[in-house]
């Protein structure tokens, strides 16, 4: 490992260590890695987003002539209006344009998506041989429904309906949430294993390891 | 007033239980244990349809990981990129987020495409940077590609690569590789590339987002690898090995102490409410 390299196996293990002690209580040390970890977060936002969209998208087309792009450039700059108190209202027309155009690219397409599509998805399925499969789709899919139908009291048919929908909504959250727990699992396992190979056999036992982040 | 064996079982630190999961990760992170891993359907259907891909298609990746969950995106990257360079294939990535194509490049010169695959950057794939607005900058990139970058992700004019001569917009590509962290991914990749274009979409995705992004398969995609579970089975069906297998045996002993842990707190719940039933009982 070049001395580079271990400095950052250390700094790595440090701040993780650091960030890790909130498992134990929180303490300066906890607040000083969150701290260093915001900071750096935005100013990596800051340089990215100059040299990846500003220049990229706005200053180079500009330069080579194409005008028209000074109109979202001026737009993106009205934003920081909002930090002059009297023309803080300017601020207010970049984000409608963005409100209106995020609108407009997503609400013709939704339908069709998201609506359509799926119930084709759940149609298909019967004609994929996973009988057990598509009658469970179905069956969930009408009866979670039906759980939402408020302006009916769920009584008879409806309420039976209603109560199996609520069982696969349970099914789904539980899904959801197992989920949740293998992901911070993995994130876990995955600042051990990068302490593992790059800081105590790489940095401190002198061993030839791939960095894990290089 | 000593507690009964349920409360204590009940008041158990959460910091006991948060070391014994370490420990238990721990082990395979040094000792690499091989536990067998089945191949799930979304995985199956990920590589076959990389395979179906026809000699010279152009693959788009809207490639919007976050490094903070570099564990979850590594191995499915990793063994997509190994699969894509290792076929007839051309592909342009683009970032979704700021971290997107700062983990492509790090993953990509752990790679070496040029020397394991004989794969040129700019002729076979290119790395644009990130370009501002999620559905909005997708829905420009498959308008008109040209219209939203003029360099590549390291400065660089994109005009002077073959590859970008090839491409103009949605029609140019066969195939979408969707990265990204949001469980609502696939909402928005729907839309855009699915609903106005047909594009297929294939999904690399947090864990946390399986159970959501599995509405969309297998029409709309019909494939998925959601995180480094998924990763590990590319890597069994690629036969590209990587660091998914090794990440997956420690989240799976990982588990052991947490369901072991929610079974105590069970127990400790159900026992104290008999005990307290009972003491209501007695006379």
């Amino acid at each position: 490992m070049t001395p580079g390299e271990i400095w950052a196996a250390w700094l790595f293990a440090l701040f993780s260590i650091a960030i890790l002690s909130y498992l134990w209580k929180i303490t300066i040390v906890y607040r000083l890695a969150e701290a260093f970890s915001v900071g750096s977060l935005t100013a990596h936002v800051v340089i990215t987003s100059y040299t990846g969209s500003i220049e990229n998208i706005g200053i180079i087309p500009i330069i080579s002539g194409q005008y028209v792009r000074i109109i979202p450039f001026v737009l993106g700059l009205l934003v920081f209006a909002r930090f002059i108190r009297k023309y803080g209202w300017l601020s207010r027309y970049p984000t409608a344009i963005l409100t209106g155009v995020g609108i407009g690219v997503m609400f013709g397409a939704t339908f069709r998506a998201q609506i359509i599509a799926q119930i084709g998805n759940t149609v298909s399925a019967f004609h994929e041989l996973d009988i057990v499969g598509a009658i469970l789709t179905l069956v969930g899919m009408v009866t979670v429904l039906s759980y939402f139908i408020y302006t009916h009291e769920q009584k008879g048919p409806l309420g039976i309906s209603a109560k199996i929908g609520r069982l696969f909504a349970m099914f789904s959250f539980g899904l959801n949430f197992s989920a949740e727990i293998v992901y911070y699992l993995t994130v876990m396992v995955g600042i051990l294993i990068i302490l593992y190979d790059t800081w105590i056999k790489g940095a401190i036992l002198g061993q030839k390891r791939r960095l894990s982040l290089s | 007033m000593s507690r009964s064996i349920f409360e204590k079982l009940r008041s158990i630190p959460d910091q006991y239980l948060a070391l014994i999961s370490i420990l238990f990760m721990l082990i395979p992170v040094i000792y690499p244990l091989g536990l067998p891993l089945p191949i799930s359907a979304p995985t199956r259907g990920y590589y076959q349809t990389i395979e179906n891909l026809p000699s010279g298609s152009i693959v788009v990746i809207d490639n919007g990981p976050s490094i903070a969950q570099w564990s979850q995106f590594e191995s499915p990257e990793l063994a997509t990129y190994k699969l894509l360079l290792s076929r007839p294939l051309k592909w342009l990535s683009w970032g979704t987020t700021t971290d997107g194509p700062v983990m492509n490049d790090i993953l990509l010169k752990r790679i070496d495409p040029e020397k394991t695959f004989g794969k040129v950057y700019g002729t076979d794939y290119l790395i644009l940077g990130y370009i501002p607005g999620y559905e909005t900058a997708i829905a420009a990139v498959a308008r008109d590609t040209h219209a939203v970058a003029t360099n590549d992700y390291y400065g660089n004019s994109v005009t002077q690569y073959p590859l970008w001569n090839e491409i103009t917009n949605a029609k140019s590509f066969a195939l979408v590789i969707s990265i990204n962290t949001g469980c609502t991914n696939m909402d928005v990749e729907s839309r855009q590339w699915y609903a106005i274009y047909g594009l297929k979409i294939l999904e690399i995705n947090s864990a946390s987002c399986s159970a959501v992004s599995i509405n969309y398969f297998p029409n709309i995609m019909p494939g998925g690898l959601w995180g480094s579970k998924g990763g590990a089975e590319l890597e069994i069906l690629s036969h590209f090995p990587g660091p998914g297998l090794r990440l997956n045996d420690a989240a799976n002993l990982g588990l052991i102490p947490f369901l072991v842990s929610l079974a105590v707190a069970n127990i400790g719940y159900l026992g104290t409410r008999y005990l307290r039933k009972e003491k209501k009982a007695t006379p």
